[in-house]
């Protein structure tokens, strides 16, 4: 029997030996459905599973018979496309986004649509009008949300999710629910079907349960696209793995570890005490101008996030004010009630970044530390192969900022690998491993060698146990 | 003195297939809404996609007016809400345009004059706004008509080196025979695919002082242009006589009242310019920039010059024939088949462009082919047809889309140049008037007119003047 520990690779395997049903997974994954769904509230919208078509699952394509979700800010053909906002009432695009249309090329059976922050504008999903997602490890409450991304794959109601990062989002929620999720370097993914609103670092990324099932899906995301002319092709995606790793150093940059709280250093320290064992070098380091990353990151996003928004004015889709008497009020009208008030703050932001009063002082300084950052990453790299971080360093203290840590590799356009470190208090603790460009095979070897095993059988709370009541 | 600084800022509508970042077709007229998809509908998801051929248009006229290319260039975001703006910015060109720093020669009466471009940026056309009523803001409501949206323009920012309305025509008709001839652009100023906004203030002649400028919109003609920029010197010349201040402002241009009418003032928006996350740079590599250079044809200003020196043309003439890159190909492919361009030149301006003027058709509808011209003019230099039978062979060739021959025998209009016919019919002249003949034999060379007259008359005018003329005084002083 298949179960929430096989990944897509075991899964091919088992499905040829012991002639296995192509929707064994499928069948998992209802099962998961009906045992979480209520209690978490990944989904926004469901496919119907009869359009999955039977003739996607034959064996040769990598991906058959995989159930997967997108999170509802990526596009798919016919399907409403909400972002978890009001403004988008009734939108519904003609197109698929390329990301979703090559895995489900290559056989993955699409469920639904999942559940965000207004936008994907952070973490988490509040903000959405659905409400907020629970996250399954917490499933009485008292966690913090998390995305739709995180938690149906952590539920075990899909075996992997496409999401949106563009300052650590979906790296941050993935860490929470003890997932593996890759931001790939940039720009290697198709943004096409993106809903993007920071579009110079937002990407398409993965969250599964297994490593391996990280690496499968991107190299299937991989590759050029005539709908997004900003895709280049990865030079390295086929790069020999290291055989040795005792002649890899990885750093620990002290300022992003010491940020954190004590529970995520310490998972650091573990996954480092892992990784010695392996014989790789770690050691503490220092990265240039990185504490100053998520100034950066806060001011690039909200300035992209309110010219990328502006479209949604009520003219031509979407929401619209019908008490509104002329085109100005109409703006105005639409806007305030169709976006939330989280939202409406970053747009006032960033148009006063962008403005002539703001610009010098915000958005150009923005630019400028975004360089600055990037050249701090490529000092460092001239010294460690990979850098090994923790995820967020929110939990830590109450400043907002804290939440932009992982866009640091967002600034810099670099690929950045979470998995799961640790569990304490019953709770996964995630950790991060930051490359060079084009990197991504050297972080899953040594993510393989210093990940936190979690049995997914076992590790979660019954939520039928629970009492079931929606949080 | 008061002298005129007068910058112009053209809009051209590049004539590319498609539009600057999606595939639609950027055809003019086309019902309401038809040509557009989910990118210049500006839905969520959708990225731009640089069409290369706008590119190579926007290169083109830079090279053409000899702008410096930017060979790593990039787009960027104007932001600002508008119902015919779909993603409520504009894609375009602040930071890095394509073109930068060229030149434009215009002709006052002054002599030659160098007119100095600042910029040529690509950038994206908004769609159009149809008002129910009869103003914006008495109108029940308005329609959106994204036809027109992300059709590729490039915008012509010139320096402010205009010094009167005259040279601002002047400026925008060679720029526009000059886009015309790369095939860059229609320059249709009444399908708005060439549109002009003028920025002008007024100082003591002499001055370096640039005061504040008024910008001038909606001047929809060449006439138009002139007219609002005549009549905004004037205004703001009398302010200045009088002491007052001309504060910068937006006018725009009342065809009807002929005034211009102020818009709004002091208010410029911040567009909130920043760089395009959504497209890559343009890297014009040598290869690209070569490939282009060779595609720039001779242009007008260069033609002219050829046509005086090669060809001793009139000014005039080589002007009128070198504006239009279809009338120079005309009268070129002409002289490339009968090497008499001085001719040629009359009989295009003279009778050609007469006949076309009255069907209001251009040359490149003419019925009348280079060849057959061509042809036409050697028979009337072979004397085979007199300049008279000349014009009317051409309106015959005109009308029935005939060659010089075909017409020159269906109406019998060719000349007798036979000697033998000629003489047989001379020797019946002289035999038939005695009186004329002794006139002339006598001394009175007037009468070898008279007989001249009747051998017109007995060929009914089909006889060559010259050789009759010849014939009958050789029979005659014989």
């Amino acid at each position: 029997m298949i179960t929430l520990n096989d990944s897509i690779q075991s899964i091919r395997k088992r499905t040829a030996a012991e002639g296995l049903a192509i929707d064994t997974a499928m069948a998992v994954a209802r099962e998961q459905e009906r045992k979480w769904e209520t209690h978490v509230n990944a989904f926004v919208a469901k496919t119907d599973p009869m359009d999955a078509g039977p003739e996607r699952g034959t064996t040769e394509n990598l991906l058959a018979g995989i159930p997967f979700a997108v999170q509802d800010t990526i596009c798919v053909k016919d399907m409403p496309l909400t972002c978890s906002s009001r403004i988008l009432n009734g939108f519904v695009p003609g197109y698929d986004a390329t990301a979703v249309a090559r895995v489900r090329d290559q056989g993955a059976i699409l469920l639904g649509k999942l559940n965000s922050s207004e936008f994907g504008l952070e973490a988490g999903s509040s903000h959405s009008i659905f409400g907020a997602t629970q996250n399954p490890w917490h499933p009485e409450g008292g966690g913090t949300a998390v995305s739709g991304a995180a938690a149906a794959v952590a539920s075990g109601q899909i075996w992997f999710s496409l999401g949106a990062d563009a300052t650590g989002e979906l790296r941050t929620d993935a860490a929470e629910c003890g997932l593996s999720a890759l931001k790939p370097t940039y720009p290697t993914v198709s943004k096409h079907g993106l809903a993007a609103s920071v579009p110079s670092m937002e990407q398409i990324g993965i969250a599964a349960r297994h490593l391996t099932d990280c690496e499968d899906v991107w190299n299937i995301l991989l590759g050029k696209d005539e709908m997004d002319s900003t895709v280049t092709e990865h030079p390295r995606k086929d790069m020999e793995k290291p055989k040795d790793l005792t002649r890899i150093k990885v750093g620990i940059p002290s300022v992003y570890l010491h940020a954190a709280d004590a529970k995520t250093q310490n998972a650091v320290q573990k996954v480092a005490e892992r990784m010695r064992a392996a014989g790789i070098t770690v050691q503490e380091c220092s990265v240039e101008h990185l504490s100053q990353s998520m100034m950066a990151a806060y001011v690039l996003q909200c300035a992209e996030a309110s010219s990328s928004l502006a479209r949604f004015d009520g003219v031509r889709y979407g929401y619209r004010n019908q008490e509104a008497k002329d085109v100005l009020s109409m703006y105005l009208k639409t806007r305030r009630d169709g976006l939330s008030q989280s939202t409406i703050e970053k747009i006032l932001a960033g148009t006063y970044f962008l403005s002539v009063a703001g610009y010098s002082q915000y958005y150009s300084q923005a630019a400028r530390l975004r360089t600055l950052v990037s050249l701090g990453f490529s000092q460092a790299f001239t010294q460690f192969d990979s850098l090994l971080t923790p995820v967020t360093a929110a939990g830590a203290n109450d400043d907002a900022l804290q939440h932009y840590w992982p866009a640091c590799a967002n600034l810099a356009g670099l690929p950045a690998l979470v998995f799961p470190g640790d569990i304490r208090d019953g709770a996964p603790v995630g950790v991060q491993l930051i490359g060079k460009a084009y990197t991504e095979p050297l972080l899953f070897s040594l993510a393989t060698a210093a990940k936190m095993e979690i049995d997914w059988n076992q590790a979660l709370p019954n939520a039928q146990c629970s009492g079931g009541d929606r949080v | 003195m008061i002298e005129a600084v007068i910058g112009l800022e053209v809009h051209v509508a590049l004539n590319t297939e498609s539009k600057l970042f999606c595939s639609c077709s950027t055809r003019f007229g086309a019902e309401a809404n038809t040509q557009v998809c989910p990118a210049c509908l500006g839905m969520p998801g959708i990225m731009p996609v640089l069409n290369k051929k706008a590119v190579d248009k926007a290169i083109l006229a830079s090279l053409s007016l000899d702008c410096t290319i930017a060979r790593l260039g990039g787009f960027d975001r104007k932001n600002y809400f508008y119902p015919d703006m779909p993603k409520s910015y504009q894609i375009s060109q602040v930071f890095d345009p394509i073109g930068q720093e060229g030149t434009l020669e215009i002709d006052t009466p002054d002599g030659k004059k160098k007119i100095r471009i600042r910029q040529i940026h690509l950038e994206e056309d908004a769609g159009k706004l149809v008002h129910e009523g009869d103003s914006i803001t008495s109108a029940k409501g308005s329609l959106v008509d994204l036809n027109r949206a992300g059709a590729p323009l490039i915008e012509i920012v010139s320096h402010p080196d205009i010094r009167n309305a005259d040279e601002a025509v002047s400026y925008l008709e060679n720029l526009r025979a000059i886009l015309r001839y790369g095939d860059v652009s229609e320059c249709r100023m009444e399908e708005g695919s060439f549109r002009c906004d003028g920025n002008i203030s007024v100082r003591e002649a002499g001055s370096d002082v640039f005061n504040p400028k008024v910008e001038i919109k909606n001047m929809n003609s060449m006439k138009a242009l002139h007219k609002a920029l005549m009549y905004e010197i004037k205004r703001q010349s009398e302010m200045l006589k009088q002491g007052k201040r001309v504060d910068q402002e937006t006018r725009t241009w009342d065809e009807q009242k002929e005034i211009t009418l102020s818009m709004r003032s002091k208010e410029f928006p911040d567009y909130r310019v920043y760089p395009e996350p959504e497209l890559g740079y343009i890297e014009v590599s040598d290869e690209w920039l070569t490939e282009i250079r060779t595609k720039v044809p001779e242009l007008p200003q260069a033609k002219k010059q050829r046509y005086m020196t090669a060809w001793d043309l009139s000014e005039y003439d080589a002007h009128q024939l070198s504006r239009e890159q279809d009338l120079a190909r005309y009268f070129e492919e002409t002289v490339e088949l009968y090497p008499e361009p001085k001719k040629i030149s009359n009989w295009i301006q003279a009778e050609l462009m007469r006949l076309l003027n009255n069907d209001q058709k251009g040359i490149s509808e003419s019925p009348v082919q280079p060849q057959h011209l061509a042809q036409l003019i050697q028979k009337l230099d072979q004397g085979v047809i007199s300049g008279k039978m000349a014009k009317e062979v051409l309106e015959g060739m005109y009308a029935e889309e005939k060659d010089a021959e075909t017409i020159i025998h269906s109406r019998g209009l060719s000349q007798i140049s036979d000697d033998t016919e000629l003489e047989t019919v001379a020797g019946q002249i002289i035999a038939d008037n005695p009186k004329p003949v002794a006139d002339y034999r006598g001394g009175k060379t007037k009468a070898m007119g008279f007989l001249v007259g009747q051998m017109m008359k007995a060929t009914r005018g089909q006889a060559n003047p010259d050789k009759a003329n010849d014939i009958l005084k050789k029979l005659l002083d014989n």
